[in-house]
């Protein structure tokens, strides 16, 4: 029984990750065993499993490249933040561009959106004085996963942090 | 002069088409070049479409108008990649994936619907593309956002469930088309692309008598061709065989035990299964997804491009899928401008192609039935021991 209360955690913490409503899933569960009985009908019994095992590979092959796909497709906003946080002081303009994208520009308070692809991206800060010089160039390789959007803060990634991304830890 | 007359009678389609473009090309004033690019693009985004139509006419099942089944399936799969964000190739092969057993569970559906309508399968598959629909329709106007996830707001309308009526594709929009940029320059178009896709670098060709630049949608091609060899091979293998001699004859193919029902079935999952991936490459060109109409069309102008090329109800090759696919979107590139020229209004033009175009197509089919009815009775007179009327 504890088995599968463990079996069930898992999956409904996928379930909830992605939004999938658990009638949902239940639904295609009944559906796949009614399919799976539908077509293994007059089949003796090893070979209706040996046919089946033959199709599981192949769909899970097939599943396998959907997640992969997934990961390495997602497109994810990037937010990049230039406000005072945690005592760090807000840069007095920052050139910030991602994977050698378009860049933006951004004085103190401003909030700007770039778009990334795939499960890292490469971050470039070019800070800047007040006579629009630079004084220093970040470069930062960020892994991002499957998230959807990630929040940089530009003075925590200036400062040196490794906890550069809101909120803060 | 019954030979003559049979060239005729088997080429009048395409003859007259050929005939009305010659006559439209001159007035509508349209560069050659304009029109190679135009038609490269139409190609590519149409024939992998009117590909998937051949494999049911080689089982002798007519044009299957059930494609419209595998193109929902297709529209599923990017309705999915958008709202999870899925850009580029990844997107666009997952749109195929999570479209494939889709298409195929509709496909055995369509199958099975068939097979007790033999003889009648254009017009039933016609009807059940209207049956699948509403069931499209409700799933996507109702299910969508409320038991099935959507959560990218800009996908739902604003009640919080069901899909808007045009979703953008924009992170998959010329994907394909533009993997291998590939150019073909004139003698005047040398400087025109040279910042094609943020300054890649790109495949480029000169010909002497062209001017301007033409942009080839070299992958899409590629794919297309990839397609044209696998039917190709297919008609060599053991099932493909099997689905022509069903063609051939039903009652023959089930009396040399062929089993006649599920290679009508196979025959139509693969053509739902290629029609779904088929508009996943139509969309990706065109970028922009059309949730409720899309895919009506989608049926009606595949069947119409391979019966202008020459192709008829029990038989149709690779290469009355290009003709049909060029003489067809010509029309629909220089029908409007010519009409423009010539009266002065581009919807006569229009007018004027819908009424040849389509009339053209129950030209097709009334002399497809003609046909066979002449050689079922000739063939009746041979078994009566009569030569005919000759």
């Amino acid at each position: 029984m504890t088995m599968f209360n463990e079996y069930w955690e898992i999956v409904r913490t996928f379930l909830d990750a992605y939004g999938v409503s658990y009638e949902l899933a239940g639904l295609i569960v009944l559906v796949l065993i009614w399919l799976l009985l539908f077509l293994g009908r007059g089949l003796s019994f090893f070979r209706f499993l040996m046919r089946w095992y033959q199709r599981l590979i192949i769909v899970t092959g097939l599943v396998a490249l959907g997640f992969w796909l997934f990961y390495v497709g997602r497109e994810h906003q990037i937010l990049l933040d230039n406000k005072n946080v945690n005592g760090l002081k807000a840069l007095e303009q920052v050139n910030v561009s991602i994977n050698g994208g378009e860049s933006a520009e951004l004085m103190p308070g401003d909030r700007d959106m770039r778009k990334a692809v795939g499960p890292e991206f490469e971050v470039k800060a070019e800070i800047l004085d007040d006579n629009g010089e630079v004084v220093s160039t970040i470069t930062k390789t960020v892994k991002i996963g499957c998230v959807k959007n990630m929040t940089i803060s530009l003075p925590a990634l200036a400062a040196g942090s490794e906890d550069f991304t809101l909120p803060l830890k | 002069m019954r030979k003559i007359f049979d060239i005729i009678a088997n080429n009048a389609v395409p003859a007259v088409f050929i005939i009305i473009s010659a006559f439209a090309i001159p007035l509508s004033g349209y560069s050659a070049s304009y029109l190679v690019q135009e038609l490269l693009t139409r190609i590519g985004r149409n024939s992998f479409l009117i590909l998937s139509l051949l494999i049911p006419i080689m089982a002798g099942m007519g044009l299957n108008f059930g494609m419209v089944l595998g193109a929902m399936a297709g529209q599923i799969g990017l309705l999915f990649i958008c709202d999870w964000g899925i850009v580029g190739i990844p997107g666009m092969v997952l749109a195929c994936l999570i479209g494939t057993p889709i298409a195929i569970v509709l496909g055995i559906f369509c199958g099975h619907v068939l097979n007790r309508a033999k003889g009648r399968e254009m017009v039933t598959s016609y009807i059940l593309g209207f049956f699948i629909n509403g069931v499209y329709q409700m799933t996507v106007l109702y299910l969508m956002g409320w038991i099935i996830p959507i959560t990218n707001p800009t996908l739902l309308l604003s009640r919080g469930y069901g899909v808007r009526n045009a979703v953008s594709l924009l992170g998959i929009r010329g994907i394909l088309d533009n993997l291998i940029p590939t150019i073909i320059t004139g003698t005047q178009g040398t400087a025109q692309f040279v910042n094609i896709n943020g300054g890649k670098s790109f495949i480029m060709m000169q010909l002497p008598f062209l001017e301007g630049s033409i942009r080839i949608p070299l992958a899409t091609l590629i794919v297309i061709a990839l397609f044209c060899i696998f039917i190709v091979w297919f008609r060599k293998t053991k099932l493909g065989q099997d689905m022509r001699a069903i063609g051939q004859s039903q009652s023959v193919a089930d009396s040399a035990g062929i089993p006649v029902n599920r290679t009508r079935i196979i025959a139509i999952v693969i053509s739902t299964v290629l029609a779904c991936y088929g508009q996943i490459i139509y969309l990706q060109n065109m970028g922009t997804l059309n949730t409720y109409n899309s895919h009506d069309q989608a049926g009606m102008f595949s069947i119409a491009a391979l019966l202008i090329g020459g192709a008829s109800v029990s038989k149709a090759t690779i290469a009355n899928v290009f003709a049909g696919v060029i003489l067809f979107h010509l029309m629909f590139i220089v029908a409007p401008v010519a009409g423009k020229n010539l009266i002065g209004d581009a919807q006569i033009g229009e007018y004027f192609r819908v009424f040849v175009s389509y009339g053209i197509i129950a030209i097709a089919l009334v002399l497809h039935a003609w046909r066979r009815n002449r050689e079922r009775e000739a063939a009746r007179r041979s078994l009566r021991g009569n030569k005919g009327d000759e």
